[in-house]
């Protein structure tokens, strides 16, 4: 039995825009080019980069400042610093951390009550998949308040980690808490009474993936039946080098 | 009758080979893009286990020699894969290090064995320059 000639055309047709489709990415070693170097600028960049940290400061800075010299005005003198002896030892309550999974991302977040002119929170939230730890991102908040303010302070700071999958993901968060006076904010012989703690969250879970098939021949594209995973996104100049945009951090659970 | 069917059939042909034509370009263009694989000695500064690198012409995946294995290899190949599916070709320099996975991704036989391969051919490569990272050796995939 044979095919009609009417029909050839149409396979050959078929034949070759099947092949033309092939995806290259799977990987068939055969040759290799003999180069000597392999040029390529891995931009710099500081960690920092990657905080979630809003700036947001609990109260402006008023009441006790040392002025740096070069800021005081001829005849000017330098306030007479607060007799450290004489304040109230720094002290922190309320505090806690918890976070919970919205569509597409994860927020965690840490807070605490405190007594002192400084405070520092600071909030890391872990993704997992299976017990595994794939990624972490922390943010940190500071609030920075006139030492002769008498009332209480509150500060905040949070993470969030975006989610390409709504499903298959565990995530846990820890909060460092640290409180304390500062007569000149940035001097560090001028702190003193530093106190701090952690706290940890519970556990927060995305509901399962739904099986996929498996053993995708190769082709698969690593996000479907595959292991999950969480990437940076930089770009940068390619001359320069320079980061010019970023996004932090994307998590993808398996399925 | 027959030869009418037939001429049919060619001009049928004809639009099907003109739209795999039209319609794979930018698909086609992308994939002819040459992937790189290298080892450094040094290994980004960076708190991740492979990093990938996205110039316009080309792509690298830069592993870890403390811990460069299939698994790896294979994570970074099948991220890449699904960037160049769902944000096209880069028109700057794109820097993705892949923090952490939980398990080696999902692959037939034939294509760990061809992963293994690679493996084995980079690391037998002569030293040279890789990018700003120092000496370390590296590799071109062939297109496929």
């Amino acid at each position: 039995m044979s095919l009609p000639r009417r029909f050839v055309p149409l396979l050959s047709a078929f034949l070759v825009a099947g092949c033309g489709h092939e995806p290259s990415t799977a990987v068939a070693v055969a040759e290799m080019h003999e180069g000597a170097d392999l040029q390529f600028v891995i931009p710099a960049f500081s960690p920092e980069l990657l905080m979630d940290h809003r700036g947001n400061v609990s109260d402006v800075r008023e009441g006790f400042e040392t002025a740096p010299a070069s800021l005081l005005r001829p005849g000017e003198e330098e306030p007479e610093r607060p007799d450290a002896t004489a304040l109230a030892a720094p002290t922190i309550w309320d505090a806690s951390t918890d976070l919970t999974f919205h569509p597409k991302s994860l927020e965690a977040w840490a807070e605490h009550k405190y007594r002192g002119n400084k405070g520092r929170v600071e909030v890391t939230a872990f993704m997992r998949e299976g017990g595994v730890a794939i990624g972490n991102r922390t943010g940190f908040e500071e609030g920075w308040h006139s030492w002769l303010s008498p009332f209480a302070h509150h500060v905040i700071a949070n993470s969030i980690i975006n989610l390409e999958k709504d499903c298959g993901l565990t995530a846990d968060a820890q909060g460092k808490h640290e409180a304390w006076w500062e007569i000149a904010p940035g001097s560090g012989p001028s702190v003193f009474g530093k106190v701090g703690f952690s706290t940890t969250s519970g556990l927060a879970s995305q509901p399962a993936c739904p099986p996929t098939p498996t053993g995708g021949g190769g082709g698969g594209d690593g996000m479907s039946g595959d292991a999950a995973m969480c990437y940076i996104w930089l770009e940068y100049d390619l001359d320069s080098g320079e980061i010019l945009d970023w996004q932090v951090i994307y998590c993808s659970g398996g399925g | 009758m027959q030869t009418y069917k037939t001429r049919a059939g060619y001009v049928v042909a004809a639009l099907i080979l003109s739209t795999a034509g039209l319609l794979p370009v930018s698909l086609a263009a992308q994939e002819s893009v040459p992937v790189f694989i290298a080892i450094p000695e040094r290994f980004p500064d960076v708190d991740a286990r492979v990093v990938i690198l996205r110039e316009p012409g080309r792509e690298i995946v830069v592993l870890n020699p403390a811990s460069a294995g299939v698994t790896e290899l294979g994570t970074g190949l099948s991220l890449l894969r699904r960037l160049r599916r769902e944000r096209g070709q880069p028109t700057r320099g794109q820097m993705i290090p892949i923090v952490g996975f939980s398990r080696a991704p999902n692959l037939t036989p034939r294509d760990r064995a061809r992963l293994e391969t690679a493996l084995d051919q980079l690391r037998t490569r002569p030293m040279a320059n890789v990018g700003n990272l120092g000496r370390g050796r590296w590799l071109r995939l062939p297109d496929r």
